[in-house]
C-alpha cells in the first residue's frame, strides 16, 4: 500500500487521495510489471483472510480513461491544475521490484498532470521515518500472523503513538471497535466490512496490492496444506515413494 | 629494527581504540534503531526491549558498558539474529570469509604478479596485450555477473561443480566463489605488478646489475622483484584486512555464511552489538595489516630497511 | 661597444627562436606517438560523445514509459536500438543518460581522490618520522570506520545530492592512493635527484609536488585508471541507500545491477551497458599506460 501523511497538506484533503488513487492502474502494476504475481486490491483487507469478504468500492470497475477523468476533476477541486501541478515525493524502499513499481505510479500520476519525485532509502530507514510521520508519501507493506482482519483495521485507529498515516476519525475508530466486539462470526465480519469500506471513502492508505508467494511443490511431497501465511513446518511434510 | 616494531605494537592500542569510540558514536548519530523494522510496537514493550539490551541508558554508560565487556572478551548478544551471541556469529562467519578471501588474494597474487612480470617484461607485444585484454575483463566484468554465468556454467549446464552452500568448507564449494572473487583482484595486481616492474626495469641499479653480466633471470628476481613488489604490497595489504568483512556480493550469490552479510545486515538493520564487534574484528586486522606492510618495505626495499634500524 | 651590443641582442633573439621544450610537452609528444594510447583517447571520446549527443538521434525521452512494449528486445521498430527495460523506457537514451552520469561521476571521483591522496602519501613518505606516523595512524582510522554509517548520516544531514556522491567516495578512495604513493615515496626518498634537489636548496613544497610527485605518479595512475570502473559500480550500490543517482536519473552502474536480475529474460538490458563500461575500462587502461609512459622521464 502507499502510507499517505494525512497530518501535512495537501494529504489531509481527501480529494486529493482519492485522486492519487484513482489514476492508478492496478492492472498494469499486478499484470505487466509484478507479472500477474500479486492481487491487485481495493481496499486494506486481504482477500485471502477467511470468513471475510470487503466491499467492493464501486470506483474498481471503471475503466482507466473515466477514474483518470474524475481523479483530473478531484485535483482541479482540490484546487490543483495545469498551473499548479501538485507536487510530493514518494519513498520506497528496495527489494525486487519497487524501483520498478515505483517508476510506473510516477508515470501513472503523471498522465493525470501529478508530479512525483522519488526517493530509495533501505527499511529500516523507510520504517522509522514512517513511524516518525517524516515522509509525504510511502510505499509501506503490512503483513498479518494471523486470520483475521483485525491487524490491517487496526492500522487506522488514532493511538498513543499515532497511526502511521495519522488519520484521526473518531467515527472510524467507533465503527470499527463496536464491530471488533460483536460476538457473532458472521455479524463481525460484515460490521467490520461497513468499517473498512468508511476507511475507503476516506481513504487514508492507498491499497496497491496482495502480495502472493509462489511455492514449487512436487507430487511426491506429502502433508502440504496450502494456507495464507504459507507456514508449512517440516514436521509435517513427507515425502512418497 | 625491534624498537620500531615495539613502538608501532604500542600505537596499535589507542589507535584502535579512537576507531572503536569513532565507530561507537557514528553508528549511534545514524537516524533509525534496531527494533524499527518490528511490527508497530506498544510503547511498554518497546521500552522493556530497548531495556534488556541496555539502550534505555545514557550513551556513555553504554559506552563503557560495551568497553569493559569487550575487555572481557563478552562483545554481547546480537539484536537482529535473537538467539546468538555476537562471538558466536564472528566465530561462524568468520573463518568462512577468512578462508575464501585468504585463497582469493594468495591466488591473485602469485598469479597476478606473475602475468604482471610476463607483461613488463614482453612490453608492447602480444603477450603484453594478451595479459592486459584479460586483466581488464577481469576488473570491467563485475562480480555481480561473473559469480552467476559461472555458476550457470559449471553448477547448472556441466554440473561439475556445486551450485551454491558452504558444505563444511571442503574443496568443491570454494571453487567457484574463490574464482569469482579472483578474477578482479588478479587483474588489478596484474596491472599494478606490470606497471610497477617497467618503471623498476628502467633504475639505474637494475642496468648495473646486467652491465655486471648476471645472467637474467637474475636480475629480475633479486634486483628488480623486490622493489617492484612495494605498491603491491600497499595495494594487497589492507585488501587482506578488507577480507574480514567478506564479500557480500559473492556470499549472497552463493548462499555462504560468511562474515559480510552479518556486517550489511547488522548495518541496515542498526544491530548495534554485531556491527561493533565486526568493526573491532576489522581494525584489528587493518592495523596489523599496515604494520606487516611497512615491515615488509623495509625487507623489500634495503634503503628503508636502513632508515628504520636508525629510527 | 655597438658591435658587441648587436652581438649580445644577436645572440638572445637566436636563443629564444630555439625555445626549448617543457616537460608537458614532450610528454604530449610522447603520448601521442603511442598508439594504444590514441586509439584510448579516440574509444573516450567516442564514448563522451555518444553520452552527451546520442539523445539528439532518439525520438524517446528516457523517462517515457511504454507499457505496450515492457522488456522488448533491440529493434528497429519504434526506434528501440537498445530495446526497453522493465517500465518500457527506452533503452538507448537511457545508457547515455547513464554514461553521462557514471562518467562524470568516475572522473571527477578519480581526481577528487587522486589529488587529496597524492598529496597526502607524499608528504608523510617524505617527511617521515613522527608525522608520517600520525599521518598514516589516521589514514588507518578512516580505514577502519564502518562509513556506511557515515553515508546514512550524509544522506540525512545533507539529502539526496549528486555531489554527496562524488564527496563520499571520494573519501574511501583517498586512502590506498595515499598508501600506495606513500611506499613509493619511501622507495624514492633516497635517490640521487631527491637528495640532489634537497642540496640545492628546494622548498618543501616545490620538494614535494615538483621532484617527488612526479617519479611516484606511475603506479598511481595505473590504478586510477582501475579505480574508475570501481567507483562507477560503487555508486549504485549506494544509491540502494538512498544516496547516488534518484529515478529518474540513471547510471550504468544502475543498468548493470538491474540487469543482472534480468539476465535470462532479457540479456540486453545487462550487457549493452556493462559493455559500454567495459569500452570506457579499456580506453581508461590504455590512455593511463601511455600517460605512464609518456610522463616517465627515463622510459624508451
Amino acid at each position: 500500500m502507499l502510507a499517505l501523511n494525512t497530518r501535512q497538506k495537501p494529504f489531509d484533503d481527501p480529494r486529493v487521495r482519492r485522486a492519487l488513487a484513482l489514476a492508478l492502474d492496478r492492472d498494469v502494476l499486478t499484470g505487466r510489471i509484478l507479472r500477474n504475481t500479486a492481487e491487485p486490491a481495493y481496499f486494506v483487507v486481504p482477500s485471502s483472510i477467511g470468513g471475510y469478504d470487503s466491499l467492493r468500492p464501486d470506483w474498481a470497475a471503471l475503466p482507466l480513461a473515466e477514474r483518470q477523468k474524475q481523479a483530473r476533476a478531484l485535483l482541479a477541486q482540490a484546487g490543483f491544475g495545469p498551473g499548479k501541478p501538485l507536487r510530493f515525493t514518494m519513498q520506497y524502499y528496495t527489494e525486487s521490484k519497487t524501483r520498478t513499481l515505483a517508476v510506473a505510479m510516477v508515470s501513472m500520476w503523471r498522465a493525470v498532470g501529478v508530479n512525483c519525485e522519488l526517493i530509495n532509502k533501505d527499511l529500516g530507514a523507510v520504517i522509522s521515518s514512517v513511524n516518525a510521520g517524516n515522509y509525504q508519501v510511502s510505499l509501506y507493506a503490512w503483513y498479518s500472523s494471523f486470520d483475521d482482519p483485525f491487524t490491517f483495521l487496526d492500522l487506522f485507529i488514532q493511538k498513543p503513538r499515532g497511526s502511521i498515516t495519522g488519520y484521526a476519525n473518531v467515527d472510524y475508530d467507533n465503527a470499527f471497535r463496536s464491530a471488533n466486539r460483536t460476538p457473532d462470526p458472521v455479524a463481525r465480519a460484515k460490521a467490520l466490512a461497513e468499517a473498512e469500506a468508511l476507511l475507503m471513502r476516506d481513504m487514508p492508505a492507498i491499497p496497491l496490492f496482495f502480495a502472493e508467494g509462489q511455492k514449487l511443490v512436487g507430487p511426491r511431497v506429502g502433508g502440504w496444506v496450502d494456507n495464507a501465511r504459507g507456514a508449512n513446518l517440516s514436521r509435517y511434510l513427507s515425502l512418497r515413494s | 629494527m625491534s624498537r620500531f616494531l615495539l613502538r608501532r605494537l604500542l600505537v596499535m592500542i589507542p589507535t584502535l581504540l579512537v576507531i572503536v569510540t569513532l565507530s561507537f558514536f557514528l553508528m549511534r548519530a545514524a537516524p533509525g534503531g534496531p527494533f524499527d523494522a518490528d511490527a508497530q510496537l506498544e510503547p511498554e514493550v518497546l521500552e522493556n526491549l530497548r531495556a534488556a539490551y541496555d539502550l534505555d541508558k545514557p550513551l556513555i554508560e553504554q559506552f563503557w558498558l560495551f568497553l569493559t565487556g569487550v575487555l572481557r572478551g563478552d562483545l554481547g548478544p546480537s539484536i537482529g539474529y535473537a538467539d546468538y551471541s555476537v562471538r558466536e556469529l564472528i566465530a561462524i562467519g568468520l573463518p568462512v570469509s577468512l578462508q575464501l578471501g585468504l585463497t582469493a588474494l594468495a591466488l591473485a597474487a602469485a598469479f597476478g604478479t606473475t602475468l604482471g612480470i610476463i607483461a613488463a617484461l614482453n612490453r608492447n607485444r602480444g603477450l603484453d596485450y594478451a595479459i592486459g585484454t584479460l586483466a581488464m575483463t577481469g576488473i570491467a566484468v563485475p562480480t555481480l555477473i561473473t559469480a552467476p554465468v559461472l555458476t550457470l556454467l559449471f553448477g547448472v549446464m556441466f554440473k561439475l561443480l556445486p551450485v551454491g552452500g558452504w558444505g563444511e568448507g571442503d574443496f568443491r564449494h570454494m571453487v567457484l566463489p574463490v574464482t569469482a572473487l579472483v578474477l578482479p583482484q588478479l587483474a588489478i595486481v596484474a596491472r599494478l605488478a606490470r606497471g610497477s616492474m617497467l618503471e623498476v626495469l628502467n633504475q639505474p641499479y637494475v642496468r648495473t646489475a646486467r652491465a655486471a653480466g648476471l645472467p637474467e633471470w637474475r636480475v629480475i628476481l633479486r634486483h628488480a622483484l623486490p622493489p617492484a613488489l612495494i605498491p603491491l604490497v600497499s595495494y594487497l595489504a589492507p585488501a587482506v584486512a578488507g577480507v574480514m568483512t567478506g564479500s557480500i556480493v559473492i556470499e549472497q550469490i552463493f548462499g555462504l555464511p560468511g562474515v559480510g552479510r552479518y556486517f550489511v545486515n547488522g548495518a541496515l538493520g542498526r544491530d548495534y552489538p554485531l556491527v561493533m564487534g565486526i568493526v573491532i574484528v576489522y581494525a584489528a586486522a587493518v592495523l596489523a595489516m599496515n604494520l606487516v606492510a611497512d615491515l615488509l618495505y623495509g625487507v623489500l626495499d634495503p634503503r628503508t630497511r636502513r632508515r628504520m634500524a636508525e629510527a | 661597444m655597438t658591435s658587441l651590443t648587436a652581438e649580445r641582442d644577436r645572440l638572445v633573439t637566436a636563443a629564444q627562436a630555439i625555445r626549448g621544450e617543457s616537460l608537458w610537452q614532450a610528454a604530449a609528444a610522447r603520448f601521442m606517438a603511442n598508439r594504444s594510447a590514441v586509439a584510448g583517447l579516440v574509444l573516450l571520446v567516442l564514448i563522451v560523445g555518444f553520452s552527451l549527443l546520442a539523445p539528439l538521434f532518439s525520438p524517446h525521452d528516457m523517462e517515457e514509459t511504454y507499457w505496450e512494449r515492457i522488456q522488448i528486445a533491440p529493434t528497429l521498430a519504434d526506434s528501440h536500438w537498445f530495446g526497453t527495460d522493465a517500465n518500457g523506457r527506452d533503452l538507448f537514451v537511457r545508457v547515455a543518460a547513464g554514461g553521462r552520469i557514471s562518467l562524470a561521476i568516475g572522473l571527477v571521483t578519480a581526481l577528487t581522490s587522486l589529488l587529496i591522496g597524492v598529496v597526502y602519501g607524499a608528504i608523510a613518505g617524505y617527511v617521515g618520522g613522527r608525522t608520517d606516523e600520525w599521518m598514516m595512524r589516521f589514514v588507518d582510522v578512516l580505514y577502519a570506520l564502518p562509513l556506511i554509517f557515515f553515508i546514512i548520516i550524509l544522506v540525512t544531514v545533507f539529502g539526496r545530492n549528486i555531489l554527496l556522491v562524488f564527496l563520499a567516495i571520494g573519501c574511501i578512495e583517498w586512502l590506498t592512493i595515499a598508501r600506495i604513493v606513500r611506499g613509493q615515496t619511501i622507495a624514492v626518498k633516497e635517490t640521487e635527484y631527491i637528495e640532489a634537489a634537497r642540496s640545492l636548496g628546494v622548498p618543501f613544497g616545490r620538494m614535494v609536488l615538483r621532484h617527488v610527485v612526479p617519479n611516484v605518479l606511475g603506479p598511481v595512475i595505473v590504478f586510477s585508471t582501475l579505480l574508475i570502473p570501481t567507483v562507477i559500480l560503487v555508486e549504485s550500490f549506494l544509491s540502494f541507500l538512498g544516496l547516488g543517482v534518484q529515478e529518474p536519473s540513471t547510471s550504468w552502474g544502475l543498468l548493470i545491477s538491474q540487469g543482472t536480475a534480468t539476465l535470462d529474460t532479457a540479456p540486453w538490458l545487462l550487457l549493452i551497458p556493462a559493455g559500454f563500461l567495459a569500452a570506457t575500462m579499456f580506453a581508461f587502461n590504455f590512455i593511463g599506460d601511455g600517460l605512464r609512459d609518456a610522463l616517465d622521464p627515463k622510459s624508451r
